[in-house]
């Protein structure tokens, strides 16, 4: 990106209620000519030091207990994987959390203003304040290596097939809801618990019948599977962490379909099968900090439920029964776990392929 | 003259107490009226120099560019 594209101010912001307020009184720094005069004392971020909260005192409240503020659902996994280690007793924990994991956390002006960090920053649409956030530099901006870049066909750089909902110009927040961004007031620690995750079911509502003209939906049970099982294409499996003790690394990763048991049965994902996503840890990816800091790794399995983002009417395995029905190639199989994942991956392999 | 103390140190505390109270609803139940003071105080902050050279690309160009990075996951 360009440092014209990052730093240059429209003259529409100027005229925005927010250009109105005054550069420095968000951004500090001095009214000065000389460029590090100027910038001294300058606040990159408003918006992480509680800019917006006096005026949107509303949403600013109720993100302070949000997934996308807090990462929480991050530090509830790893600290799953390192139960009975905690935070507050195993320092290099809560080390590796604050300097690699948060980086996650996502400001408000990251999201309406300007690009996330680790994207290197920047604003988008010059300065201007975005009611909803362009997909492309926000959304991607963080989840384009899996998720929004599965729905937008570019998984971190490479090309895929995007989701149909895309290609019909849905954004994100056609099906997420904004308090999944925003969050609701209650203290969130897990995506799948939010309880206005959207569901396929949402508009698609009864397309299980008896009498529905697609056989698929007339045949099997809703409960059995996933619709992704039926419906996705594969989606980007790491197999390592980023977390390095000299602030990153490259990930191990490839694309792959597979249907497995569900890791995660519930109430609201009461499916039997369901499309399988790895997510990006091994055994060892904790080694350079410190022994035996994830002591309940292998009791976790490291293939997830997918919420797979890359939707298709048509599928390679739903152009037909057989496609799937005996299939054993898109189903879980031992050659497929990782040598350094979960041991209890091994659960998931479905015992007798239907 | 004893009693008479007493009740103008009760009247200090009472008083104090009552100023205690005030300056916490205003500093800590007014949110939004604290937004719209800093707001006004803002419009008297110039900050000409940074709109002189933000709004010109380039002067921008002389700034460098940080290096792109790779998406995040999730």
């Amino acid at each position: 990106m360009e440092a014209t594209d990052k730093y240059v101010v429209s003259e529409a912001f100027l005229e925005d209620v927010h250009g109105q307020i005054g550069c420095i009184s968000c951004h500090g720094g001095q009214n000065e000519t000389d460029m590090d005069l100027a910038h001294e004392g300058m606040i990159v971020q408003p918006s992480a030091h509680d800019a917006c909260s006096s005026c949107h005192a509303g949403i600013a409240e109720t993100y302070e207990t949000a997934l996308h503020n807090t990462t929480a659902g991050i530090a509830r996994g790893l600290e799953r994987l390192a139960y009975p280690k905690t935070f507050n007793d195993t320092p290099e924990l809560e080390y590796v959390y604050e300097n690699d994991c948060t980086s996650c956390h996502a400001s408000c002006g990251e999201c309406h203003v300007s690009r996330p960090r680790v994207m290197g920053g920047g604003v988008h649409t010059n300065h201007e304040f975005v009611k909803l956030p362009p997909m492309d530099d926000s959304c991607w901006g963080c989840h384009g290596a899996r998720n929004a870049g599965e729905y937008m066909g570019n998984v971190d750089g490479i090309s895929t097939i995007p989701d149909v909902h895309y290609e019909a110009g849905m954004h994100c927040a056609d099906c997420h809801a904004v308090d999944n961004f925003h969050g609701t007031g209650e203290v969130e620690t897990g995506m799948w618990d939010l309880e206005t995750l959207p569901s396929c079911y949402d508009c698609h509502t009864d397309v299980y019948a008896e009498d529905s003209p697609i056989e698929a939906h007339a045949v099997h049970d809703p409960d059995s599977m996933s619709c992704q099982v039926c419906h996705s294409l594969p989606v980007n499996n790491c197999t390592s962490c980023h977390v390095s003790a000299d602030g990153g690394s490259s990930v191990r990763s490839r694309m792959q379909f597979k249907i497995g048991l569900n890791p995660m049965q519930s109430e609201r994902h009461p499916y039997t099968y369901v499309a399988l996503r790895h997510v990006p840890t091994n055994e060892d990816m904790l080694a350079e900090f410190g022994d035996d800091l994830l002591p309940n790794f292998e009791n976790i399995t490291s293939f997830k439920m997918s919420p797979s983002h890359n939707v298709q009417r048509i599928t390679p395995q739903n152009r037909d029964c057989q496609r799937c029905h005996g299939n054993e190639r898109i189903f879980l199989q031992e050659d497929d776990l990782p040598a350094d994942g979960s041991p209890a991956n091994i659960d998931l392999i479905v015992p007798e392929i239907p | 003259m004893r009693s008479s103390n007493t009740a103008a140190v009760k009247i200090v505390i009472t008083f104090t107490f009552a100023l205690l109270l005030v300056a916490a609803g205003v500093f800590v139940y007014q949110p939004q009226q604290a937004g719209v003071t800093t707001f006004v105080q803002a419009m008297d902050v110039p900050s000409d120099s940074c709109i002189d050279c933000h709004t010109n690309p380039a002067a921008i160009e002389a700034l460098a560019s940080e290096p792109e990075l790779a998406a995040g996951g999730g």
